[in-house]
């Protein structure tokens, strides 16, 4: 399985050279979004100071995971955020008739390495980060971001593998799907609780974003000595299932019902 | 006129094809609205720093959310767009028109028609008291009304001002997509369209003030929310704005006219 | 082998009437128009046959095809091919199988044909030495050694057509389903094509099964018919037999002389002072016996025979059956 994607990888690094000026253009379109949201937080603070006893530097840190998160997701799982393409243009029947799983087919459909613009900015602050605060470069800290950054990309794919499910269902209202991704990584550009206390509810446990946002970020900064928080992200993991579940049956519906 | 009619016409009953785009259009506003509401208040009621209100920073979301397309600076016309990025333009040439003036009424009626079918629902939706701390208050005062009118129609000429720009840089550009995107971003961050200025540093504030940008969506809503109100105020910021279109659609035209001579020669 | 028994499909189409007003009764009631796709399907085919599907526009070709291939799931009936429910053991059974669907790309668009090549190798898990073998052979073939290292989007459609085609083979299917191969295809491209799929039927004993509208594809590839019309099989039989049941030949004659009357068996189909067209149904007067008879009426000119048109004979086969 492993070589089958690594080959579709091949295929997309080669296409990618092929359109050289598009790939860099996104990718500085990108990076240029990212560097506005930043300096937006960068405004807010100068103004205001703080934000519920959050600094900068602990925002910024919510900034770079969900960014890197959502990014490195968005790379790899595009072929599932752009899957009615895939439905309209009768390139799943041509999935189907092939002996390999459906899902590593639609994985390996697209990799957009433009989107790592986004990722570019938010690991320029990540060191700059580390550079000025020499507590976060403590052992635990470090493996909780990582979990951190993990989960984010578990829980954005599951949203995307969520939507490609929906598409098989309804082709119309896919739209809303992206106040999701969109939206939640906006939302998690800042740790969850400072909005209402329904929105890190509703993160908490219809949509686990806190657990790799909020939580572990409480473990990040001290403000808890619990190590439990550290392992908040594998919750995401629980995620999947719904997600994966929605697709299974839309793919079932395809099949009795046609495009 | 009639020529805007005609196109207004022709965009608006696109726009109604995609009704359930549209529906989710409404709901995607919607869910952005409130988010930076939360965001925003967060702020401002965490801290005792002097700024805008807010009760007055909620009636400025939900209108900038109601007004998205209008003062979106990424939402151009798509096939002015095409007919520069495919050499289509040597075309245009061939017909009687200023070609200046039929891409700004062409964009104009665009942005009217998107915006019409949305302002609508999320004014009416937003002034529901069940909102409760994030219902839209209506304008402060009769007065501050007919300032917004009027300030909403300056400013939106000066946004099509500057996208005519836009259009026409893009026209001699290596990049197209790449002065799309650049100028847009700019233009949206810094007229207000990720934050509200009254949010900013004081300093960047000021030096705003000696752009365009300050006098686009910034003006006509915080005049209706009451955080700018002082009549003489107004009227020297409406005289700016005046300024501003003068001298944006003069460097447009002109550039326009130098960029379409290279057309020529190089035969598009 | 293929053995399809009784497969019905009807698929539910949610009924749109124009107009605003309408559009939003239907927001809040859908109506629903049952439509039967295949009503009671079932044919056999034999390893190593090459069989034409055909039928008009909606009879229920692709969706057979879908069947066959696993994509769709019938609402009744059994079909067995080589030992499989196509659409039970999906990832089993297409292991076998190739499909080339005719508008439709299966090939990577911005890279090289021969990366696209690669990934199937892959997927397919073709084993090194059979893949370089047969992929040779494919190449040679269709002759598309000098373009396979050309990226699929700078290729024109035939050149594009043979690449697929090769691409659907590559993994020696025993089965191969083909829709609408040579649609658009240049007149060269077209006989390449038939001749690569005639030379491979011939060699791997491959089963082809061929939809098409295009009558000469058929005249060349196919030597047995399935016709479909509005979801039921009304046809399946040999084309020679076909040919014979409607065979009529039409003799164009320039001639000095004028013809009172025909004999049993010519029919008019043109008249004109000293040229005609003639029909001639040879079940009732053999080709020998009606030149014998012009030839006593008239001084011939100049004698032309051609046959009928397997367009035709679809033609005639669609109006025999009101489809």
């Amino acid at each position: 399985m492993l070589k089958i994607y690594l080959t579709y990888f091949k295929i997309h690094i080669k296409s990618l050279l092929q359109y050289k000026m598009s790939f860099i253009l996104t990718a500085i379109g990108q990076a240029f979004t990212s560097m506005f949201s930043l300096l937006a937080i960068y405004f807010l603070f100068e103004k205001f100071g703080n934000i519920k006893g959050y600094t900068f530097e602990d925002v910024l840190i919510c900034f770079v995971i969900s960014y890197l998160g959502f990014s490195i997701s968005e790379c790899f799982f595009r072929g599932f955020d752009s899957f009615t393409s895939i439905i309209s243009n009768g390139e799943f029947d041509r999935i189907l008739v092939r002996p390999v799983s459906i899902m590593l087919q639609v994985l390996g459909s697209k990799i957009e390495f433009a989107k790592v613009g986004r990722a570019a900015l938010a690991i320029i602050i990540f060191i700059v980060l580390f550079c000025y605060c020499p507590y976060l470069l403590a052992i635990e800290k470090i493996i909780t971001m990582l979990f951190m950054i993990l989960g984010t990309v578990v829980i954005f794919s599951s949203l995307h593998i969520l939507k490609a499910g929906l598409t098989f269902f309804t082709i119309q209202s896919l739209e809303l799907m992206n106040i999701f991704t969109d939206g939640g990584r906006d939302l998690a550009q800042y740790p969850l609780n400072i909005y209402k206390k329904w929105v890190l509810n509703f993160f908490t446990y219809v949509l686990p974003l806190s657990m790799v946002n909020y939580y572990p970020l409480l473990y990040v900064l001290g403000k808890t000595s619990n190590r439990l928080y550290m392992f908040a992200p594998f919750v995401s993991l629980l995620f999947i299932l719904p997600c994966y579940l929605v697709w299974k049956l839309g793919v079932k519906k395809y099949q009795s019902v046609g495009s | 006129m009639r020529l805007y009619l005609a196109y207004f016409k022709m965009k608006f009953l696109n726009e109604i094809q995609y009704k359930v785009a549209a529906l989710a259009g409404i709901a995607t506003q919607f869910a952005w609205g409130f988010m930076y509401i939360m965001l925003f208040t967060t702020f401002i009621n965490n801290s005792d720093t002097n700024s805008i209100s807010s009760i007055q920073i909620v009636t400025y979301i939900w209108l900038q959310q109601a007004f998205y397309m209008l003062f979106a600076f990424w939402s151009v016309d798509k096939d002015i767009f095409d007919s520069i990025t495919t050499g289509n333009l040597a075309y245009e040439l061939t017909k009687p028109v200023d070609l200046y003036d039929v891409w700004f009424v062409k964009t104009f009626a665009l942005k009217i028609a998107k915006t019409a079918l949305r302002a609508l629902p999320i004014f009416l939706i937003c002034m529901l008291p069940l909102l409760g701390e994030f219902t839209m208050t209506a304008p402060v005062s009769i007065l501050a009304a007919i300032w917004f009118i009027i300030t909403m129609i300056f400013s939106t000429i000066l946004l099509l001002s500057y996208i005519m720009i836009i259009y026409v840089i893009t026209i001699t550009a290596i990049s197209p997509l790449g002065v799309k995107i650049t100028f847009s971003l700019i233009g949206d961050f810094f007229s207000g369209g990720l934050i509200p200025i009254p949010l900013m540093p004081d300093i960047v504030q000021t030096v705003l003030k000696y752009t365009p940008f300050y006098y686009i969506q910034n003006i006509p809503f915080n005049i209706y929310n009451g955080y700018i109100s002082d009549n003489l105020e107004i009227i020297k910021i409406i005289g700016i704005q005046v300024f501003w279109i003068v001298i944006l659609i003069a460097f447009g035209k002109w550039l326009m006219n130098r960029s379409m001579k290279k057309v020529v020669i190089q035969g598009g | 082998m293929i053995e399809l028994k009784n497969i019905t499909k009807t698929y539910k189409i949610r009924k749109r009437s124009a107009g605003f007003k309408n559009a939003f009764k239907t927001f809040f009631k859908k109506d629903y128009e049952i439509v039967k796709a295949l009503d009671n399907i079932s044919f056999k085919i034999n390893e190593g046959e090459m069989v034409g599907y055909i039928g008009p526009n909606g009879a229920g070709k692709s969706t057979t095809i879908k069947i066959m291939s696993g994509i769709l799931t019938p609402d009744s009936g059994q079909a067995n091919i080589s030992g499989f429910i196509p659409w039970k053991q999906r990832t089993k059974y297409v292991k076998d199988i190739g499909v080339v669907f005719g508008n439709r790309s299966g090939l990577w668009w911005d890279v090289p044909v021969d990366d696209s090549f690669e990934l199937l190798k892959n997927i397919y898990k073709i084993p090194d030495d059979e893949y370089d073998e047969q992929k040779a052979k494919l190449v040679k073939l269709l002759d598309i050694e000098e373009i396979i290292k050309i990226p699929t989007r700078q290729l024109s459609l035939g050149q594009r057509m043979r690449c697929e085609i090769a691409a659907a083979f590559l993994h020696k299917p025993k089965i191969v389903f083909l829709d609408e191969p040579t649609i658009g295809l240049d007149a060269v491209s077209k006989i390449a094509v038939r001749e690569f799929i005639k030379k491979i039927n011939k060699e791997d004993n491959t089963t082809i099964i061929l939809t098409t509208h295009d009558t000469q594809d058929i005249e060349a590839l196919t030597n047995r018919i399935i016709l479909i019309g509005k979801g039921k099989i009304l046809l399946d039989g040999k084309l020679s037999d076909l040919k014979k049941k409607f065979s009529k030949k039409y003799l164009t004659v320039e001639f000095n002389g004028n013809i009172d009357n025909l004999c049993d068996g010519l029919v008019y189909i043109e008249k004109h002072k000293g040229r005609v067209k003639l029909e001639l149904n040879e079940n009732i007067l053999p080709l020998a016996k009606a030149i014998a008879f012009l030839t006593s009426k008239i001084e011939i000119l100049d004698l032309e025979v051609d046959n009928t048109s397997v367009d035709d004979i679809v033609v005639k086969l669609y109006q025999e059956y009101g489809i």
